[in-house]
């Protein structure tokens, strides 16, 4: 007796989950559902926030645990690689000041200093098959949906969900990102998508395109999205092995490590505005081969 | 004594799923999160019968659905209510306070858990389906975690929940 009430309270947990799963699954956009989420997001957050304050400190001094070991070698890699940057922040500061120069020549616009809002990560995905971060700024802190989340490496992410007081973090490295790209050595334009556990995988426009490894990629602007366009993203490590010479991809390795991160920024930026309609002109200067100027 | 009991389970499973929405990734190194709740399921399931564990998976499972972003609602209900539906019918022939049985099958339970996401991950996700690798690894991490974490959870549902015969006992007195 008592078996078979398990049995029909199973089924009907069952039956529930399946039907808000495909309640779920077909609903696009802003639904019940998403309404929930949101809900929850709210009543988590300052639950998150209060034991990410207790737990940031406990995981720097495991982190700094870890470091302790490898602080020699890397010691002595930085004081490398800071003399050689600072011969190349040199040569940066005249080009930086030639580049500035050149665009007030040419009348272009200037580039737009871009303003972020830090925000601390309280929690990240529930489940090992997402790649998610909770931040505690929302609406509030003038957090939408798109924007870009960067952290001191590079590209993070982007705001999927906002609540007032949180909001959720696409990773760059989850299956569901996109962005627009570019190679910085050659300024070849591509797709990047997230892998998952995989590397990223950058896609080039024109597959004719030459991408070598160790070219930089940064984010590329695109109407509609709110990512701006230069913040590095990652490193191509190898051609990808499905890539044909129809379809060229690479494998890229981001620069932020999105397993240790603690704070991160958001880029307060609208998405790009759509390109205005190209309008027909009746009055095209069309020559004429009559030749009745002459 | 009821509501008490119904507002101690609500308290376990709020723990558990703040806990491994914010401190356990930390602890495991942040590439993995461990399954506490799916731990907690398993604890009650054999500890306290099948309509225990069942309730507290749905509701549990639901929250984790609401607090995750690209899994469809209904995902982690789904493969919870499973899981304790699948320990309801093992319950009967394991020893009462088994502990080291727990802690195996809870191990189990995770390996399963993982896999039932990553079918359900495949199944439902519009982009890529997880790899055969990270699916392997996440069944060895998360199978190892409830295995540890097992004996805890027991510890404190012990303390927190009187037990079923216990409180037969008492009433009847």
């Amino acid at each position: 007796m008592s078996q078979r009430r398990v049995w029909g309270l199973f089924v009907a947990l069952v039956l529930t989950a399946l039907v808000l799963i495909t309640f779920d699954f077909r609903d696009d956009e802003a639904g019940p559902t998403d309404a929930g989420r949101e809900a929850a997001a709210a009543g988590l957050a300052p639950f998150e926030t209060g034991i990410a304050r207790v737990v940031s400190p406990l995981r720097r001094f495991g982190d700094g645990v870890v470091d302790l070991f490898a602080t020699r070698s890397e010691n002595q890699r930085l004081r490398a690689e800071n003399e050689e940057l600072e011969v190349r922040r040199r040569a940066y500061a005249d080009l930086e000041r030639e580049v500035a120069e050149l665009r007030a020549l040419l009348g272009f616009r200037d580039e737009v200093e871009l303003s972020t809002v830090p925000a601390r990560v309280i929690a990240v995905a529930p489940s090992n098959f997402e790649w998610t971060l909770t931040i505690d700024v929302g609406e509030d802190g003038g957090i939408e949906r798109g924007m870009a989340v960067v952290a001191a490496e590079g590209l993070v992410g982007r705001v999927l969900t906002t609540t007032s007081s949180a909001s959720r973090v696409l990773l760059v490295v989850d299956p569901n990102f996109s962005v627009a790209a570019r190679s910085v050595a050659t300024s070849a334009l591509g797709l990047l998508d997230g892998g998952g556990s995989e590397p990223l995988r950058f896609a080039p426009l024109d597959p004719g395109q030459i991408v070598d490894t160790d070219d930089e990629i940064v984010t590329a602007t695109f109407p509609g999205s709110a990512i701006p366009s230069g913040i590095p993203v990652g490193r191509i490590v190898a051609q990808d092995e499905r890539s044909s010479r129809l379809s060229a991809a690479y494998d890229l390795l981001p620069f932020v490590d999105v397993t240790r991160l603690d704070h991160v920024l958001v880029v307060l930026a609208g998405p790009a505005d759509d390109v205005p309609e190209f309008e027909d002109s009746d009055a095209l200067d069309v020559p004429t081969s009559d030749g009745d100027a002459g | 004594m009821r509501t008490r009991r119904l507002a101690a389970l609500a308290a376990l499973v709020l723990t558990a799923l703040l806990l491994q929405l914010s401190v356990l990734p930390v602890i495991a190194g942040g590439a993995f999160v461990p399954d506490l709740l799916l731990v907690l399921v398993v604890v009650l399931t054999l500890e306290h019968g099948a309509r225990t564990g069942l309730w507290v998976a749905a509701s549990g499972g639901l929250l984790l659905d609401l607090a995750s972003v690209t899994v469809p609602l209904g995902s982690n209900m789904l493969v919870l209510v499973t899981v304790a539906y699948l320990l309801g019918l093992l319950r009967p022939h394991v020893a009462e306070r088994a502990d080291l049985t727990t802690a195996i099958l809870a191990g189990v339970a995770g390996a399963l858990a993982v896999l039932g996401q990553a079918a359900l991950a495949a199944l439902l996700s519009e982009q890529v389906a997880p790899g055969a690798s990270v699916v392997a690894w996440s069944v060895l991490v998360v199978g190892a975690f409830a295995v540890l974490l097992a004996p805890i959870v027991l510890l404190v549902v012990r303390r927190v929940l009187v037990h079923p015969d216990e409180l037969t006992a008492e009433l009847a007195r």
